[in-house]
């Protein structure tokens, strides 16, 4: 095995991936917590329209979000190839699904261009897709074989319950944070 | 296992998709310096237009503004960022800290080229239509992206693909270095022996960890409104006569999102520059660096605080008024941990044993010129005394010393200093020397009376200063010699690159550990290090990082790995506190 | 010793400069005499750490300098000492921002009787408004602006009717009254800035910013921009004029108000009116000047049947196709002493025309 490949390393290097992934889910959450930053700020403007309605479609997507986190857990503790699979393919149906959605909201007259919110919904469900692609990306290539150890496995599932918190996180601030509760919390200040 | 062996590798793979993270700190450095040197060039033509207005038919009102945004944006990101955390970052962490790599050698070589690819695409922008974005480095919207400034068709977009490049390889980097440091120190290597290049590099990259999002945000925003149409930052303008179809944007939210990632930035740039000079001193002075366990508390605090203090570059920017009163309390604290490093640099100097190599003279160069550079900042951080100086050329001369005189004068140090040790072989020392003059006393020179304009009220982004009534002629004078003066440090920069290339191939062999430093990476088996870094076992560590003045015994130092015994015997422990 | 003998230079040299330099803060033309206060505090403090830092090293380049079979000192920390330090410095930093915030929190308080104008910027010139007789200035939306109507004043509110409309690009203020100051945006940021007032603003789209001062002597003052905008940010010039009470007076009756300005534009047509409207609404009379200053761009006096010399030293007759191209394509030619910076502006042929008209006017 070539000791460079560190990202499907020995035992020893168990603590360094863990490790690892922390560190990147703290940039990743950082970054979410930055655009959520912009969010509330950009609400402040004199022509912020809240979005009018949920796409029915983002039931569909949280649904299989948490269908994919619990495939994900099944997959490490129960070393489960059949959950494997159903989790990579809960978070490509998930992907789909967000299509869709995106496919609502414009068939709604609700386009990138036509309102900030409206903007901040496709951009923050836009960027949130993307690290589920990076995360499959990375399961694939971290296809289990037999052989390969398990803390990989609990490494995606934990990035997966990750992206699950965030999916959960965006999806209040997009349709539950609205200007008066803001003002609420933030007692109409600077 | 001995580390390495068996390892089939070709030339390619040794020197061009190396995971080896010597090969790719010296990738980073190459590169880092490359672009350098067009920022260089960039600085230049500005003087050459402020020194001899109107002189050079070609640097026009439009090709001006595009080498300053161009100028800025290379020298902060592209150089200063790029060579602290990925040139002296990846070689110096692992050897510090005793690993044989980092913990990620593939994503660190994927950094490398990432960074390689950010370059490119910067340097691309140069070649499409309409030429480079001439927004100012800081990119404010929303002129960055409507018509009146250069590169707004294509520039922008460009710029900011770049920088989104950029922050993917910053972060592929930064888990290497945080990671490493976290995990895979060798035996006996606290947290707290180790070196503060170290510290200053760790803390870095959690910062920057931390603060790119913030332009990641901001930058993908700006190219949804600039490409899509959205209004994140542009309100209903009239732009060139023409009503535009945005509204309800703020301007102010890219300033608050952009300084968020801003000013940590400096930091980034400025944590591993103390991290380094530390070190610099106290091999250079034969000292323990005085106060470590402060240094590393201020390095820490200053990381921290870091974060808020971003709207101080926002005094003048409209924001709510009582934000002034926080930022620039926030600021001024900062003050305080950043002074006990100055003071404790000089405390190193006092009853040292001081040689003054070349990298010393820089050490001593980067604590003056830091110290102008941070004094100015506290003129700066108060938010009334800043608002009559905001954008005058006060701030260009305070930002100058404080990021661009200092920090460079701290990687020429590094460069010098290590340069045995990557290479082999010595550098040569008096050309090292007539280097280490010409650009302190230049840029002392450039950048001292500088200040004195920004004072008289001259505004900073400007392409000519004609007919105005309070400017003295004297002030042209000044631009004039400002100019002569940073044409020759400028060129002088080559006995630099001369010194390295010619010495790299022909210097004196300098041994493994010719400043006699007690730091880990002096103490490798080979020099220059090999793949793998330690042979068959990683050292063991029983000290920290700066046992210099040993008293008894034949050497006045003890290195990190050298057991008990051996330093024992003959030796009484070195004196620990003062009371 | 070399070394220790520069830092003692630059000591010396840096405080010479500073007792000798020419170029220092601008005479004060306003009330906010306590920030120059707290500036030559904050000199005080900062340049004695930068003499004390700088001889403290030279002193230990020297003294500490290698001798052989001297080797350094042992001991490498003092709490004490530390904390000391600390201390001393937290009470300079508190001796700085003490006097800065108190500064601070009376500019950012303005007089409630204070007089207001507003200034508009725009890519690359200022617009003045004061407010008329009712005292109040007329609302204003961005949707509003257009040729005719280049402050973008709300037509159908009443209290903008008296508004005055500052022609040209001199503004005047009456010595000895606190003015507050709203600042406005069209397009991009800006910032009023004149050294002399110390205190001053950036100006932003799709907000109203201001700040206040009293202006305590007469004088006509530099008015530069401070945020970069663009290509002309560097041209973008203005003067505020500080008069005695008649003076004022005298100028200020001179102004032309909103309403005034609406019925001269639609009860029948001046020759060039359209044109020099146009001029105004899109920023031409930022570079090129009507009176035969000089500006970035060939002033347009007696611009017309002229003989224009071309960078490349052909003459040629300054006719409509001349300044239709000119406009039309700015690169096309560039009159010589001068710079190729003319933005491309969208006209549609009526409104060059207009401009030509408008330029034929200028004698």
């Amino acid at each position: 095995m070539n000791p460079s490949l560190y990202l499907v390393g020995s035992a020893a290097d168990v603590p360094r991936r863990r490790t690892g992934l922390w560190v990147f889910m703290a940039v990743v959450g950082m970054l979410f917590f930055l655009f959520s930053s912009a969010y509330v700020m950009r609400m402040a403007m004199p022509d912020w329209r809240p979005l009018p309605f949920v796409p029915v479609q983002l039931w569909l997507s949280t649904a299989l979000l948490i269908g994919a986190s619990v495939a994900w857990h099944l997959a490490w503790r129960a070393a489960s190839r059949l959950a494997y699979v159903a989790a990579c393919g809960c978070s490509l149906a998930f992907l789909a699904s967000q299509l869709w959605a995106w496919r609502a909201m414009e068939a709604a007259g609700l386009a990138l261009d036509a309102g900030a919110a409206n903007s901040f919904f496709y951009l923050i469900t836009g960027v949130h897709g993307l690290h589920v692609i990076g995360g499959l990306a990375v399961a694939a290539w971290a296809h289990p074989r037999p052989g390969r150890d398990r803390v990989t496995m609990q490494l995606c599932a934990r990035y997966w319950h990750f992206l699950l918190g965030l999916w959960l996180a965006m999806f209040a601030l997009l349709f539950g944070v609205t200007p008066e509760l803001v003002n609420q919390i933030c007692g109409g200040g600077p | 296992m001995s580390y390495g062996a068996g390892h089939p590798q070709s030339f390619w793979t040794r020197y061009v998709w190396s995971q080896d993270h010597k090969v790719i700190a010296i990738q980073y450095t190459i590169t880092a310096l490359a672009i350098g040197l067009v920022g260089l060039v960039l600085s230049d033509l500005m003087r050459l237009q402020l020194g001899f207005p109107g002189k050079f038919a070609f640097i026009d009102a439009s090709r001006y503004y595009q080498f300053l945004t161009m100028h800025g944006m290379i020298m902060v990101v592209y150089l200063l960022t790029a060579l602290f955390l990925g040139g002296f970052g990846n070689y110096l962490i692992p050897l510090m800290v005793g690993a044989r790599d980092m913990v990620f050698p593939f994503l660190n070589m994927l950094s490398y080229w990432f960074y390689l690819l950010a370059v490119l695409i910067l340097a691309g922008s140069f070649f499409v239509p309409g030429g480079p974005t001439g927004a100012g480095w800081t990119l404010y919207p929303p002129q960055a992206i409507l018509p009146g400034t250069p590169g707004t068709e294509w520039g922008i977009i460009v710029m900011l693909v770049s920088l989104l490049v950029f922050i993917a390889a910053a972060t592929m980097g930064g888990l290497n270095y945080v990671t490493t440091v976290l995990q895979a120190r060798t035996t006996g290597m606290t947290l707290m022996r180790m070196p503060l290049t170290v510290w200053g590099i760790f803390t870095a990259t959690i910062l920057a960890l931390l603060a790119f999002p913030a332009l990641f945000v901001s930058g993908v925003m700006m190219l949804f409104d600039k490409a899509l149409g959205t209004s994140f930052f542009v309100p209903a303008v009239v732009s060139m006569g023409r009503h535009l179809p945005h509204q309800g944007g703020s301007p102010l939210l890219f300033q608050h999102l952009f300084w968020f990632f801003g000013h940590p930035e400096v930091y980034i740039v400025a944590l591993p520059a103390f991290g380094i000079i530390s070190d610099l001193v106290s091999v250079h002075a034969r000292r323990q660096i005085f106060g470590y366990k402060m240094m590393v508390w201020a390095i820490v605090v200053i990381g921290g605080l870091s974060f808020v203090v971003w709207a101080h570059h926002m005094y003048v920017s409209g924001m709510h008024p009582y934000f002034g009163f926080f930022f620039a309390t926030t600021t001024l604290i900062i003050a305080v941990p950043t002074a006990l490093k100055v003071y404790n640099w000089t405390l190193t100097l006092w009853r040292g044993d001081i040689h003054l190599t070349v990298p010393m003279l820089f050490a001593v160069g980067f604590i003056s010129t830091f110290v102008i550079g941070g004094l100015t900042g506290l003129f700066l951080g108060n938010v009334s005394v800043d608002i009559p100086l905001s954008n005058t050329y006060f701030v260009v001369a305070h930002f100058h010393m404080v990021m661009g005189v200092s920090p460079v004068l701290a990687v020429f140090g590094g460069l010098y200093h290590w340069f045995p040790k990557v290479s082999g072989r010595m550098y040569d020392v008096m050309l090292g020397r007539v280097h280490f003059w010409i650009t302190f006393v230049g840029t002392y020179l450039i950048f001292f009376p500088m200040h004195y304009l920004g004072l008289l009220g001259m505004p900073r982004r400007y392409y000519a200063y004609e007919h105005y009534a309070f400017i003295p002629d004297s002030a042209q004078a000044l631009n004039a010699f400002i100019t002569i003066v940073a044409l020759f440090v400028g060129v002088s920069q080559l006995l630099f690159l001369l010194n390295l290339c010619w010495s790299a191939a022909r210097g004196r062999e300098a041994g493994g550990n010719p400043w006699r430093a007690a730091s880990l990476e002096w103490h490798t088996p080979q020099t220059p290090p090999v793949h793998g870094n330690w042979g068959e076992q990683t050292p063991v560590v029983y000290r920290g990082a700066y046992e210099y003045g040993l008293q008894d015994g034949d050497s006045d130092y003890a290195s990190q790995d050298q057991p008990p015994d051996a330093v024992a015997a003959g030796q009484r422990a070195p004196a620990q506190e003062a009371p | 010793m070399a070394l220790a003998l520069v830092l003692i230079l630059i000591v010396v040299g840096a405080l010479e400069f500073h007792y000798m330099s020419p170029w220092w803060i601008t005479p004060i033309a306003s009330n906010w005499q306590q920030m120059d206060d707290a500036l030559l505090l904050t000199f005080a403090i900062t340049g004695v750490a930068f003499v004390v830092i700088n001889l403290f090293m030279a002193y230990a380049l020297v003294t500490f300098k290698h001798q052989d079979g001297v080797r350094a000192a042992a001991m490498h920390a003092s709490t004490r000492l530390e904390w000391w330090l600390a201390g001393a410095t937290t009470v300079g930093i508190v001796a700085l921002l003490a006097p800065g915030l108190s500064v601070y929190a009376r500019l950012i308080d303005p007089p409630p009787d204070a007089m207001v104008f507003e200034v508009l910027g725009q890519q690359w010139q200022w617009h003045y408004r004061l407010p008329g007789k009712d005292g109040k200035l007329g609302s204003t939306d961005v949707r509003f602006i257009s040729n005719a109507n280049p402050y973008g004043i709300n037509p159908a509110d009443p209290s903008g009717q008296d508004d005055l409309l500052v022609a040209g690009q001199e503004m005047h203020i009456p010595a000895g009254k606190p003015v507050r100051v709203l600042l406005r945006a069209q397009d991009v940021l800006h910032d009023f800035y004149v050294p002399e007032f110390r205190t001053r603003m950036n100006m932003v789209p799709g907000m109203v910013t201001s700040f206040w001062f009293t202006p305590t002597r007469a004088g006509r003052f530099e008015v530069m921009c401070a945020q970069l905008c663009g290509i002309g940010h560097f041209n973008m010039r203005s003067y505020v004029v500080v008069d005695d009470e008649p003076t004022y007076r005298t100028w200020l009756a001179a102004q032309p108000s909103f309403a005034a300005q609406v019925a001269a534009a639609a009860g029948g047509e001046q020759p060039g009116q359209q044109g020099r409207l146009l001029a105004q609404s899109r920023g031409c009379s930022a570079c090129h000047s009507v009176d035969g200053n000089p500006g970035a761009g060939p002033s347009w006096k007696g611009l017309f049947g002229r003989s224009e010399t071309m960078n490349d030293g052909a003459t040629v007759r300054v006719d409509e196709t001349y300044l239709r191209e000119s406009i039309v394509n700015p690169a096309a030619r560039i009159v010589k002493g001068y710079q190729p910076i003319m933005p491309a502006q969208q006209l549609s042929p009526t409104e060059v025309a207009q401009l030509v008209d408008y330029i034929k006017t200028i004698r």
